[in-house]
């Protein structure tokens, strides 16, 4: 017998393995009896009797290579490749722009640069930029200015919000925002917004009185009440 | 050959795979980039609707309106409200994702909460009571529903005025899990419900005396 003949009678045995890992197997055979023979010739062996010594040692071929097939479970083979496919799936997903990327984008963007998100006619609605931010249950309230004008003798105060999650991954709630005047009056008036699931922006029109110096956010639930004074400015005016 | 038993490569591979896989799947559900699981869309809806901490009482399947053939509806308790909601999973939007839901608040110690939930497609429309009672002499609840009299013309009342009615349970409403009394059971809506101005839901003791009244928080959905 040769170490040919050998590697093929073990491989013969070899049912459960892909081409794959058959491959690897003759490999690691094949490296395996070359060292095993060099040691030998090392030792002062001849080539021939070396590999007869080695063949010897090496065992029945049809024992090592039953063995060897026991070791690669059908099992683990239908999991690796169910594993496979799922990640394969998971890049066409990718790919194909499945995932929600547009929910994390907007939370961020609401909280770095939430005026790229807002239409120029709000911007120029409001005559002071804000920052002010209050935790309102699991949201963030954000003021992000506000505005005053008077029209047909009526004093209006504009104010520019927007809500997010605390978390970037989270969504954010549609609890309304209540409006109060200075006088701790509800504050009447219109409005608009648009929003995604991760952030809402808002614009409301509240009438009030010319040189109010505020109007007060109020946000309820469960009991709690949350209130946050955003500052006006009438020098400025709109008419 | 040495026989001896190391790990072979097969499982190796396979289990690298399914860490890598799980990895995956951990990172995109924390993110909320991809939720495949159901239950991380009830927590999408409990996170608009202010639910804390909420868990799933109770699953159920209701395919009547075409746009929930692939929907299950769950009743989730939360620690100060609950709601009642119905997912859908599409798998190439993001996963399961929340279509609709209505919340109650349940925080205020009397003993009985409630939320009329109603989603409508086209000409169909399903309806349903949910709730949790805490008091325990109340056994049975009636619903009634105000609406414009132009639903009740019998009434004598002018069609802008307000009247009330009562509301079909279609079930017995109360159930118990773990030790915890809840309402569940669809109501038979009526046809022109964009006359209905709010509901009111009145808990009985075994004796038939009203031991609460409340006015549920309802939530229409038309799709």
């Amino acid at each position: 017998m040769t170490r040919q003949t050998y590697t093929q009678q073990v491989l013969s045995c070899l049912r459960r393995l892909t081409e794959a890992e058959r491959s690897a197997v003759q490999a690691e055979l094949e490296a395996h009896m070359e060292d095993h023979m060099l040691a030998l010739m090392d030792l002062g062996y001849e080539e021939e009797l070396a590999e007869e010594r080695m063949l010897q040692h090496m065992g029945d071929p049809a024992e090592v290579g039953r063995e060897l097939d026991r070791q690669y479970s059908t099992f683990w083979l239908v999991v690796s490749r169910a594993a496979t496919v799922c990640l394969a799936l998971l890049a066409a997903l990718a790919l194909t722009g499945t995932f929600n990327t547009y929910y994390l984008f907007n939370s961020i963007r609401a909280r770095v640069a939430p005026w790229s998100d807002i239409q120029q006619e709000w911007e120029e609605a409001v005559n002071q930029q804000l920052d002010i931010r209050q935790p309102v249950g699991s949201d963030i309230l954000r003021i992000l200015g506000s505005g005053t004008k008077i029209e047909e003798d009526e004093a209006v105060a504009v104010v520019v919000y927007c809500q997010y999650d605390q978390s970037p991954f989270g969504l954010v709630s549609d609890r309304n925002i209540g409006w109060l005047d200075c006088r701790g009056e509800e504050a009447i008036g219109g409005g608009g917004g648009h929003s995604t699931s991760a952030a809402a922006y808002s614009r409301r029109e509240l009438v009030v009185q010319a040189g109010d110096p505020y109007v007060t956010a109020v946000w309820e639930r469960y009991g709690e009440r949350v209130e946050l004074q955003v500052p006006l400015e009438w020098e400025d005016a709109y008419e | 050959m040495n026989k001896r038993n190391k790990c072979p490569d097969r499982r190796r591979k396979a289990l690298r795979r399914c860490a890598l896989l799980a990895a995956i799947l951990l990172f995109l559900s924390v993110t909320r980039l991809y939720t495949p699981l159901p239950g991380m869309a009830i927590a999408e809806a409990a996170d608009v609707c202010d639910v804390e901490n909420p868990e799933v009482v109770d699953w159920f399947y209701d395919g009547t309106l075409p746009i929930t053939r692939f929907s299950l509806h769950a009743l989730v308790d939360g620690e100060r409200s609950m709601m009642l909601t119905a997912v859908s999973f599409n798998p190439l939007a993001g996963g399961w994702y929340y279509r609709a839901f209505s919340e109650a608040e349940a925080w205020d110690g009397s003993g009985l909460y409630a939320g009329v939930y109603q989603h409508g497609q086209d000409d169909k429309a399903v309806g349903y009571l949910f709730g949790r009672i805490d008091d325990p002499e109340i056994v049975t609840v009636e619903l009634t529903e105000t609406v414009q009299a132009v639903l009740a013309p019998e009434s004598g009342l002018h069609p802008d005025d307000e009247v009330t009615l009562p509301v079909t349970l279609k079930d017995v409403p109360i159930f118990e899990r773990s030790g915890t009394s809840y309402l569940l059971t669809e109501i038979e809506l009526r046809e022109q419900s964009y006359f209905t101005r709010g509901f009111q839901l009145t808990g009985y003791d075994k004796d038939g005396n009203a031991v609460a009244t409340i006015e549920p928080h309802w939530r229409y959905w038309h799709t």
